[in-house]
């Protein structure tokens, strides 16, 4: 079981199987029916312990349910706290920057980024739950961003969309150096935006415009999606659901925006057509993300791919019956198509059931 | 080896910096493209107690309105230069789709300081700067526009309209529907440095603070701040 411990989503993945295999065990009902005798239950239990402490010793885990539910709370905290942090940084250096000369500026600039990305390393290298090293990587990200800006703002040099790929690249490096999963969705958000603006860029129009062309984030979102198929990740194991999701939502908003508004499309048709086909391409898609992520065993993508179902569902509806239907009468239709949803899921569940049996 | 990825991530940023600091040194190499003197009437300054950086934006006007049929952005042939694609007549029922599918399209404006321009607006309005041209590079505007002193060319983002035709009503006659191309945004914001912004603690906001600014635009269109003058001239 520990061979296969590589990242620490999976050490917790292995912690939280022994204390549930352990919490099982001291059931009567199932100590009635192994009749373990007292030199196994000694054995499983040196075992159990052995196995918790070597995971929390080198990867630091919760070993119980009290602890876990801690954890998220230092999370939340950590995350509030360095969004706070980034904040107090950049207006720091708004309130006093115009006090010093363009030199000393452009030298506080270049450096600050470095300085949060040394921070960062030195808190890794100290403790390992990266608590830490997340909130002075977050500060060290949003360090580079205020870089790069104001020294556009010094210069009055014209906005580019190149500032996107260097934030994107420094995002992605100190990402995968420390296994952060917030900054891998902020560093792949930044390159998608960077590859639509590139593309808008490059055909003549503004680069600020990138979103108003839904079909080349669409596109990009399903690279996204499918990248940890082509890139192995044996290190951060739990980096794939993070381009899955990254990517599944790039395209789903992408489809929805589109089935809502036709007219930025590329496609030469009229509005009302295309937003026609792609209300029933998000249909279409949402059920295929449902369907892959149960074969997959990808319980957020199907958590996701439902939800969009329902949405895009929602919206058909909507623009079915809205207009000459009562109100009163239109959410008893949604209400009732909910229940026939849940009930058909049901008899699903229960074939799925039935097959594995 | 293994610190391979935090050099990489430190080199990103010097790299980055680098090819900025370059951008902003090569625009300033050269001849510059313009020398401008303007005033509080056409850069506003605004005082902000959380920012001490000095900031003015430039103000400019554009001679069009949506229903000047006849004015510079109305010229289709001037539509097409930009980039943008004028295949569908105005009074094609698919026009207003057509039209509004047409995302904004970067090129160049000159603007004209207290020139013929803006002595033909009516209102006498406070500011001086006023667009007088549109062209997809620079230097075909420049060719049409040499006075260096009066008339910058800045890059700026040009959207496409389509006016729908309006009946008669009361005292106007009836419009024909019709296309016309409007500036969306330009770099306003201009950004003054020390030594220069220190004259600017003890003048107030726009309105009332009064001030000419020595504006050069460099090789890139990009202008710096080499002169300031507090008070009335």
């Amino acid at each position: 079981m520990e061979q296969a411990v590589r990242s620490e989503a999976t050490a917790q993945t292995v912690a939280d199987r022994v204390r549930v295999l352990r919490e099982e065990f001291a059931d009567p009902e199932l100590k009635a029916v192994l009749s373990l005798t007292p030199e196994q239950v000694a054995r499983f239990e040196a075992w159990a312990d052995a196995s918790m402490a070597r995971l929390a010793d080198q990867f630091d885990v919760d070993t119980s349910a009290a602890q876990k539910r801690i954890s998220w709370g230092m999370r939340i905290a950590s995350t509030l706290g360095a969004i706070a942090i980034c904040a107090a940084v950049v207006l720091f250096f708004m309130r006093f920057w115009g006090y010093l000369d363009t030199t000393a500026q452009v030298t506080i600039l270049v450096l600050t980024p470095l300085a949060a990305l040394a921070g960062t390393e030195y808190a890794a290298r100290r403790e390992r739950t990266l608590y830490f090293a997340g909130l002075m990587a977050l500060v060290a990200l949003t360090s580079f961003v205020m870089n790069l800006s104001v020294i556009g703002e010094i210069f009055n040099i014209a906005s580019t969309e190149r500032a996107l790929l260097a934030w994107a690249i420094f995002a992605l490096l100190i990402a995968y150096r420390y296994g952060l999963r917030l900054i891998l969705w902020i560093g792949l958000a930044l390159l998608l935006s960077y590859c639509a603006a590139a593309l808008t860029a490059r055909l003549g129009y503004s680069w600020l415009d990138f979103g108003d062309r839904p079909e080349q984030l669409a596109v990009m979102g399903l690279i996204v999606f499918w990248t940890p198929l082509a890139l192995r990740h044996s290190r951060n194991s739990d980096f794939p659901p993070v381009y899955r999701l990254v990517g599944m939502l790039t395209f789903l908003i992408a489809v929805l925006s589109l089935a809502e508004w036709g007219v930025s499309s590329y496609l030469p048709f009229a509005a009302v057509t295309l937003e026609r086909a792609y209300e029933l391409v998000g249909l279409a898609a949402s059920a295929t993300f449902v369907w892959l992520g149960i074969v997959r065993g990808w319980n957020s993508v199907v958590n996701t791919g439902a939800i969009f179902f329902a949405i895009f569902m929602f919206c058909r509806l909507y623009h079915w019956l809205w207009d000459w239907m009562p109100k009163y009468l239109f959410f008893t239709v949604v209400g009732l198509l909910g229940i026939l949803l849940v009930v058909g899921f049901k008899r699903m569940r229960g074939r799925v059931a039935g097959s594995v049996a | 080896m293994k610190r391979l990825s935090l050099f990489a991530a430190g080199a990103v940023v010097l790299v980055a910096d680098a090819f900025a600091l370059i951008h902003a040194a090569r625009n300033r190499a050269g001849q510059s493209d313009a020398d401008i003197v303007l005033t509080n009437q056409d850069l506003t300054y605004v005082k902000d107690p959380d920012n001490s950086g000095v900031t003015l934006n430039l103000r400019w006007l554009s001679p069009a309105t949506p229903y000047n049929e006849a004015g510079l952005w109305s010229d289709r042939q001037m539509l097409r230069n930009l980039g943008f694609d004028c295949g569908v007549s105005p009074s094609d029922p698919r026009a207003a789709e057509f039209y509004a599918r047409q995302l904004p399209r970067t090129a160049f404006v000159a603007l004209e300081y207290n020139g013929p321009g803006w002595r033909s607006l009516p209102g006498a309005p406070e500011t001086r700067l006023v667009a007088i041209d549109a062209a997809p590079d620079p230097a075909t505007l420049r060719s049409r526009h040499s006075d260096r002193q009066s008339v910058i060319v800045v890059p700026a983002v040009f959207q496409i309209w389509f006016v729908p035709a309006l009946p008669a009503m009361r005292d106007e006659p009836a419009r024909a529907g019709h296309i016309v191309g409007s500036i969306r945004q330009l770099p306003s914001a201009i950004h003054v440095p020390k030594p220069f912004s220190e004259k600017f603690r003890g003048v107030a906001s726009s309105p009332d603070g009064i001030y000419r600014v020595h504006l050069r635009y460099g090789s890139l269109r990009e202008p710096w701040v080499t002169g300031v003058e507090i008070g009335p001239q």
